[in-house]
Formats: C-alpha cells, structure tokens, sequence
C-alpha cells in the first residue's frame, strides 16, 4: 500500500527550496520537537519502532539511548549518504526533492542525542544531489534554521563530507573512520552495545531515510506511525524497483506489502511482457529469490524476508526476466564485490577476488563441476568470520544463486554456455501457505 | 589490580587475568595459536582472522585477539571445527602468494610455513591466476619489500604509526590489489625502520643487509645486551661457522625485554654486529712489530715492576661488570690509579624518547657504582706524574686528540683494545682482546637494570678473553673466569656482593638507580 510520509512533497515542483517547502509544512515539527526533551523524543522514536533504513533494520530509538545522557564530550550525529548498493537509489530522492525534511530531522535528531554538530556523509559520485542539498543547507543558515546564529533553542550546525568512491564506506564505523580521515576500513566491534565514536566522542550513524522520517513521527506521534506497516516493521519505507520492470522508481509503502503485488502492480509487470524469474530484494548484497510459488507469500518486511530466505536489506528490488543468465548475473555482482572489498581481512580480501574468478571461469567454460564446491567453500569461509558484513553479504548472494539456480551453473560446466531453463508464471496472490 | 580467573583451553584449565587479551593469554601459557596481525607491541587489529578460537556458548568461531578472558571461559583451539576454520583461511592467505619459499629469505622463519605445516596441509584449488604484484621495492632503510608475499596484516604499519610515529607505511590500494606501500617518493626513513623486517611474519619485508647471506637454520641465536648505548637493549646474536671458515655474526635481532627495551631495538644497534666481526687486529704488538705473546707478557710484566707507582689505568666505561672488576684489582696489585674519563662516550644527537640514548657508555652504571674516578681534568693532571699508561679500550686513548696526545707522547703506552685503532705505533705494547660477543658476563643498564651476556663466539689465542690475559699479566693473582670473579674481586664491590652471578634470569634484574 502507498503511503507517503518521507516522500510527501516529492512530487511538488521546487520543493526543495526552502520557500515552497515551507509552505508545504517544512520545518513543521521543530516547536513540537523543541519543546520536548530530549529523552520524550527517544521515548517516542523507540515507541514508534523506527527501524534504521540503510539496510540493517536497527531500531532507531534503541540506537540513541546508548548516547550517554551526560557527558563532557561532545557528541555527534552523523548521517549516512553513502548510498552505494547497487539497486538502491532512494537517499538521492530525498536529497534532490525534500532536503529541508532531511534538515529538519537532522535538527530533532540532534536534539534528542544531545548533539550540534551532524555530519553528513554522502557518495562522492552524487555530485548534483551533494550540491543540492547544500543549496538548502545554505538557504537553512540564512533563514536563522541552522548555525550558530540560529533562533531555535537548539542550534545544530550540517557539514557535507563528500565520499570518495568506496563502497565500504557505508559500512557506519568505515563511514567514521573515512570522516576522520584515514581509510576507510571497519572496525572491531565491540563485544556490548555502545555509541559510535567520532575522534573518541560519542557519536551516532543512522541513514538518510531514517532521519527523514523522524519529523513526522515527532509531530504527529508514535501512534500515527505504527498504524502503518506490521508489529515488528512499523511504518513506511522508501522501496525501489529496478531492472527488468515497466515502471522503475522509488515508491513509498508500508512495510509488510506484498513483493508480487509491488512487482506486478505498482511497478507494472515485467518488462516487454516477459516472465518473472528472480528478485533480488533488497540491493545487491540480500540473497536472490526465486520466483516460484512461494514468492507470492513475500512480504516486504524485515520477517518476511528473512523466513524466506533473504533480506530486506535497502528495499531496492532488482528484477530479473526469464531471459536473465544467472551465471552472468552473478559475475557482475560478484566483480562489484571484487573491486569494493576493502582489503582488511583475508577471507574477504583474498575470498572476494576468487569466488569472482571462479565464476569467471564457469562463464569462460574452463570449469569443472567441482569448481563449485570450491565456490561454496569459499563463500562458508567468507562467512560469519569477518570485522563487518561485507563477507557475509558476498556467502549469501553466491549461496543463493546456487541454491535457486545450481542447474543453471552446471549447464555452464557442461555445456559452456548459457542455457535457458523453462519459468512458470506465478499466478498473483495464490499464496495458500503463509511463511511465518 | 590482579584478578585471577579460571580458564579451561582445550580441556585443562589454566588462570590467567580477568579481562586480558585471549590470545596474549594463549601465547603466555604456550598455546601455539596462529596469527598475523597481532603483535604484542602493537595490539590488535582483527584483520588476519587466522587466531580464531572456539568460545563455548558462542555461536560462531571468534578471533581471540579480541576477545578478553572471563571466568569460566571454556574455549577450544584444537576442535576438528576450528582446524577446518584455520585451514580455510590459510587457504585464503596463501592463494595469491607467490610461494617462492626456496628463494625467500624468511623461509625456516616464516609464519605461513609454521602454519601450512601446522593446520594447513592441503593440495590447491586455485586454478586462476593469482594476483601479482612489485617482487623488490628498496623502501629505504634497508628494508626491501615484496608486495606479492605480503599478507597485509599491517603490523609494519602500525608500527611506523603507533611505534615510531613516522607514519611512512600504510595501505593503498582494495581488496586483493591492496599492498603495502610509502607515500609516492618518500621512504622509509626511521632510526627504528629494520624492525619492521622482525616484525613481519613472512617474507615481505626483508633486511638488505642480512638477505640472502645466510639461511636461517644455519645459524645460532645466542641471547646478548647491545653495546651500543647505555640503553643495553636485549638482542639475539644470530652466528655460525662454516666448515674452515671464521666464525661470523650475521645479524643481530632484537630479544623481548618489557623491563628494558619492549620488542624492539634502534637500527643503529642492529647493525652494530659488523664491528663485531672485525678482524683487523689480532695477537700482540710492539710499536708496529708483531712480537710473540710470550715476549709481550715479559715485557709487561717487566714494565710494571720497573715503572710501579708511576702507573695510570684507563678504563672503558663498555667493558662489562667481569672486566671492570678484573682491572680494579689488577691496579690495587700494581698500585696504580684508575681513571674513567667519559669524554667521548656521548652523543647529545643519538638519544631519543624511546630507546635511544645519548649517553654511549653501556656500562657506565657500574663505573659509578664503583665511584671511579671519571672527571677528565683530574685524570689530565695524574697524567702529568705518570711514566706508565695502560689503556682498557678507552676511545679517548686509542684515538686521541692533540692536547692528550702531546702528552701521551713521553710515555710509555700499553693498550689493550678489541679492535685496530690509529696509536698503535706508538704503544710499547698493544694486546688484542675479544669483544663482548665472544664472552660471557654482565652489564648493568642507564637504569640500574644487571642484564647478562653469553659468549656466541669463542676467544681464540690471537683474539684472548680480557680476563684471561689480566689473569696471566698479573701472575694469577686476579681470578679469571667469571665464576671466581664474582665470588672473589667482586664480592668486594657493595653494589654487587649479594648478588649470585649464576642466577641473574634471563631478563635481568633491577638493582636501582645509580645515585651518583
């Protein structure tokens, strides 16, 4: 079901100035917000049961309350822009037509961790939407909305931090070490839950999406946002479609919509009047579905998808058409993770380059079948044995292309080339089982 | 603040501190567990994943180099599952080194050998071709680099970043086309660079000068002090003899040594091994003539009958606590004065804040413990009434300056020294003695710290053990192995007397601050 609570002024013209957005509402829920404490505002984002929107699904409010209540230190709210996963294009929509909803949670977040500085890190190669939000950043300062000079009770200052090309770098304590200004390697994680820390201050990461939805919930309470979406994923999310679909783009939904519905309804049917023969839920890095009966019991919730198999990940759902040759398929994104692997730790660094070379191998048709045993093995070493998920990712986009299309593999072996399998068409809404 | 738990490793307990480094734990209690990039020196990073352990209760295997010890740990490193884990990520270290082991210079010392040995033991699956890289980069300080053999575990890095805090190495380059690296033009340029070729746990990084001289298990480590300054680093003198050949010391590599040096030494020490194997003076001299040694202990022994009470010792503030103690008694028979001048045995440009020191003079502790005369205008006034000057190795004797040479000039010299130096000609006798590595004894450190040495090499007849030629001078009346000297000359000396020279551990013993 569309609802559109981040994407609410996407569609007016010029909504990113500061004018227009004004008049749509922009800026809205600072009194509300201001006039809480900073604690009232936790309380209603854990209420509302935000959960983080860069791919993990963290609850947001449980996030903020491990900044310390006190403290000498400054403290920090980073944003993460980095938006990198292939497949997902949904912060960039923000940035370009509501960054004024983006400052304004900016502001309230801040408040709530106790917080002046945010510093938001965006992908380098986002160049128009860097300047974009920067224009309303600047609009912002003028108006007395951020900056030292500014009449709100809480004075927050933006500063952009342009990325510089690394994929891993949307991996939160990477993102900080690259704010820091060394490479941007994860860290250890720490064996209980704490805050990030920024030059050893406490600090927190949340993305883009999340931020922005923060505003509403706010103003309009925690109440109003779980009306939407399932118990455990409240709300609404910016989903995306991408690949082999009629109509490809961002639409805002709430979560526990059904995936076929999406695929077929909202994003038109496939391609060229073509059938379905695979989804990849939730930006590159979640498992690929196959479409089968069973697909049509997908929600896009963050249960849903992990019963079956996969993630929700980003929400950005790329579609393949029965055409589509998974051997390749997988290449692809097996040579994305093969150029983005930061190099820290052997099993991804020196797994990431072998699994692609293998798969490159099956495409060149100088495989052996045990070649994908190796393949597996790999990817069981690359897996749950890393400092960050990078590794895991990579086992699990390759365990899932073998265990949804192993046939497809082997005709490579054997036949060295591509060989198209049938795929049925999955009638709409014929789920009879439910997954939970 | 020591708290002791209980831990059980492989099904035996063993305590260890609550909240301490698992692996570090491990290691302690000589629990072979594989890894890279750990370093005690340098901590943790996580990124070699090879230390992996099983922690009962965990779900998945964990790296023990972050993970801290807790009561009741049980953990595993040997379980079929945890060998398989090691395993495949060896595998994974291996598939894009080169394996040029016969032709590598850290083979016999090399981690993925010990390892591939250990818990590897695999046939290859790698059947496309591996990554390559630059095989020799001269980083600069004697350091070579080979990219391919690297395993990126960054301990070289992280030296030059948290050690040195110089800053020259660092990773450029993702994934598997990461390799280490200077910044473009600049080098590797530390007075501590060389220990980033100990620290490394393959063949990356090598010394210049020690590569491809000899293999490692050719040789001897024998553990030493450095000479170099009054730091007195712990070392391994690494040393061999071929078959009709000299012996010779190869390298020196540092030894660990918290209470003194940590686990590193500065490179000038490091290569202070050459002058070791110097071997330009050997035997006994007249003036220039080679005389026999029998001719030069008459002579000697004649010289200080005919000039007693004209006598003046030297001594060098280097020479260990044996010898030092040897000469003292050697002049209370002769009824000379002693004197240990200290000019020249500082440097105001060598110290640093970490182990470098200005002050030259490994033993110089001792000398003032001992209350030895070290004022250099005092000794130039004795000098005036001395006809008889016997030099102990002092630099300030064996390469004089004008002044103190115009006055040397009307006396009769007697040098003992280690190595050539330039007033040979001008001594009535000259006798060669071995250095410090070829015997054994004590030196005490700046600090008061009593550290011993052993003997990687043997006094010969051309090149006598100091002791033993003070020992036959003087008619036997001084002792002459370090046994006796400690329970007879030194027993006199308050500093040392109750100390049992045969129980100084390994890692030295802190006797204090030298108050003068």
């Amino acid at each position: 079901m569309i609802v559109k609570i981040v994407s609410e002024k996407f569609d007016i013209p010029n909504s990113h100035t500061l004018k227009i957005a004004k008049e749509h509402g922009a800026y809205s829920a600072l009194n509300t917000a201001l006039s809480k404490s900073p604690e009232d505002i936790i309380n209603i984002i854990t209420e509302s049961g935000l959960r983080g929107k860069g791919g993990g699904g963290a609850p947001t409010g449980t996030k903020w309350s491990l900044m310390p209540k006190k403290s000498d230190k400054p403290h920090y709210l980073i944003i993460n822009g980095d938006e990198s996963e292939p497949g997902t294009f949904k912060d960039r929509q923000i940035l370009q037509y509501d960054p004024h909803l983006l400052i304004e949670g900016i502001i309230i977040s801040a408040y709530a961790i106790n917080a002046h500085e945010a510093y938001i890190y965006i992908r380098g190669e986002y160049k128009f939407f860097i300047d974009r939000f920067q224009e309303a950043i600047n609009e912002a300062y003028a108006a007395n909305i951020l900056g030292n000079n500014s009449t709100l009770s809480h004075k927050v200052n933006i500063t952009i931090h342009r990325g510089a090309g690394a994929y891993i770098c949307g991996e939160k304590t990477a993102l900080i070490e690259s704010l820091e200004g060394k490479r941007g390697h994860p860290r250890l994680k720490p064996k209980r839950p704490e805050p990030e820390y920024y030059f050893g201050n406490p600090a927190t990461v949340n993305n883009v999406e999340t931020i922005a939805t923060v505003p509403f919930i706010v103003e309009n309470g925690a109440s109003a946002y779980r009306q939407y979406g399932t118990e455990k994923s409240p709300g609404t999310m910016l989903f995306a479609l991408s690949g082999h679909i009629n109509n490809p783009g961002i639409y805002e939904m709430t979560y526990g919509s059904s995936l076929v519905e999406f695929i077929n309804e909202i994003g038109g049917g496939v391609k060229n009047g073509k059938k379905l023969k695979a989804v990849i839920p939730g930006g590159a890095s979640t498992p690929v579905l196959k479409a089968d009966e069973n697909l049509a019991c997908i929600m896009l919730d963050y249960e849903s998808m992990r019963s079956a198999g996969s993630a929700l990940g980003t929400g950005g759902a790329i579609i393949m058409d029965e055409d589509t040759d998974m051997v390749e398929a997988l290449k692809n994104l097996l040579e994305f993770y093969h150029h983005e692997s930061c190099g820290q730790c052997t099993p991804c660094r020196e797994g990431s380059g072998w699994v692609d070379n293998i798969v490159g191998a099956i495409l060149d048709g100088v495989a052996q079948e045990k070649d994908l045993d190796t393949l597996l093995d790999v990817a069981k070493t690359m897996n749950g044995k890393t400092i960050c998920v990078f590794a895991p990712a990579v086992a699990g986009v390759i365990e899932g292309f073998l265990k949804n299309f192993r046939e497809e593999f082997e005709n490579y072996i054997s036949e060295g080339r591509f060989v198209k399998s049938p795929v049925e068409a999955i009638a709409e809404a014929s789920c009879q089982t439910s997954l939970e | 603040m020591s708290n002791l738990v209980r831990i059980t490793v492989n099904q035996k307990e063993i305590e260890a501190q609550s909240g301490a480094n698992l692996l570090q734990t491990l290691l302690d209690n000589g629990i072979e567990t594989p890894h890279f990039c750990y370093h005690e020196a340098l901590g943790p990073d996580g990124n070699c994943r090879m230390c992996m352990v099983e922690i009962e209760g965990q779900k998945r295997p964990q790296i023990a180099c972050d993970t801290f010890v807790e009561e009741n740990m049980i953990i595993s490193t040997k379980s079929n599952n945890i060998m398989a884990v090691k395993r495949s990520i060896l595998e994974l270290e291996l598939i894009n080194h080169p394996v040029d082991c016969p032709i590598c210079d850290q083979a016999g010392e090399c981690k993925l050998q010990e390892y591939y040995m250990e818990v590897g033991l695999y046939n290859s699956r790698l059947k496309t071709p591996k990554v390559t890289h630059k095989k020799h980069i001269d980083l600069g300080s004697n350091v070579m680099l080979d990219q391919e053999r690297c395993v990126l575990c960054e301990r070289c890095a992280r030296f030059t970043t948290s050690y040195t805090k110089t800053d020259e190495l660092g990773i450029i380059g993702r994934g598997d086309h990461a390799k280490i690296s200077t910044m473009p033009g600049k080098k590797l340029n530390n007075p501590y660079a060389m220990n980033v070729v100990d620290i490394c746990p393959v063949g990356a990084l090598t010394s210049k000068d020690f590569r491809f001289k000899q293999r490692v298990w050719f040789m001897t480590a024998t553990p030493s002090i450095c000479q170099s300054c009054a730091k007195g680093c712990n070392i391994y003198i690494d040393h061999n003899q071929l078959k009709y050949e000299t012996p010779v010391i190869h390298r020196y590599r540092p030894r660990k040594n918290l209470a003194v040096n940590g686990h590193f030494i500065c490179d000038e020490g490091r290569l202070s091994f050459k002058e070791q194997n110097k071997d330009d003076f050997r035997g006994t001299y007249s003036k220039n003539l080679n005389i026999n040694f029998k001719k030069a202990i008459s002579k000697m022994q004649k010289l200080l009958k005919s000039e007693s009470n004209h006598t003046l010792i030297v001594l060098s503030p280097s020479l260990l606590n044996e010898q030092i103690a040897s000469v003292i008694q050697f002049s209370k028979i002769i009824g000379a004065n002693v004197f240990c001048p200290l000019a020249r045995y500082t440097d105001e440009n060598f110290g640093d804040d970490i182990l470098r020191s200005n002050d030259l003079a490994s033993n110089r502790w001792t000398i003032n413990a001992l209350k030895i005369e070290t004022d250099y205008n005092k000794f130039m006034d004795s000098l005036d009434s001395a006809r008889l000057v016997i030099n102990f190795n002092h630099k300030l004797l064996l390469n004089p300056e004008r002044e103190l040479s115009n006055k040397l000039t009307n006396k009769i010299n007697v040098h003992f020294s280690e190595f050539e130096c330039e007033n040979r000609q001008d001594s009535e006798i000259s006798f060669a003695y071995a250095p410090f590595s070829y015997v054994s004894g004590s030196t005490v450190n700046e600090n008061g710290h009593l550290q011993q040495l052993n003997a990687a090499l043997t006094p010969t007849e051309k090149k006598p053990d100091l002791l033993e030629l003070i020992h036959i001078i003087s008619e036997k009346k001084v002792s002459h192995t370090n046994e006796q000297i400690w329970q007879n000359e030194m027993k006199n000396l308050e500093v040392f007397n109750n100390i049992n020279f045969s129980k100084i551990p390994l890692d030295g013993l802190s006797l204090g601050e030298s108050n003068v």
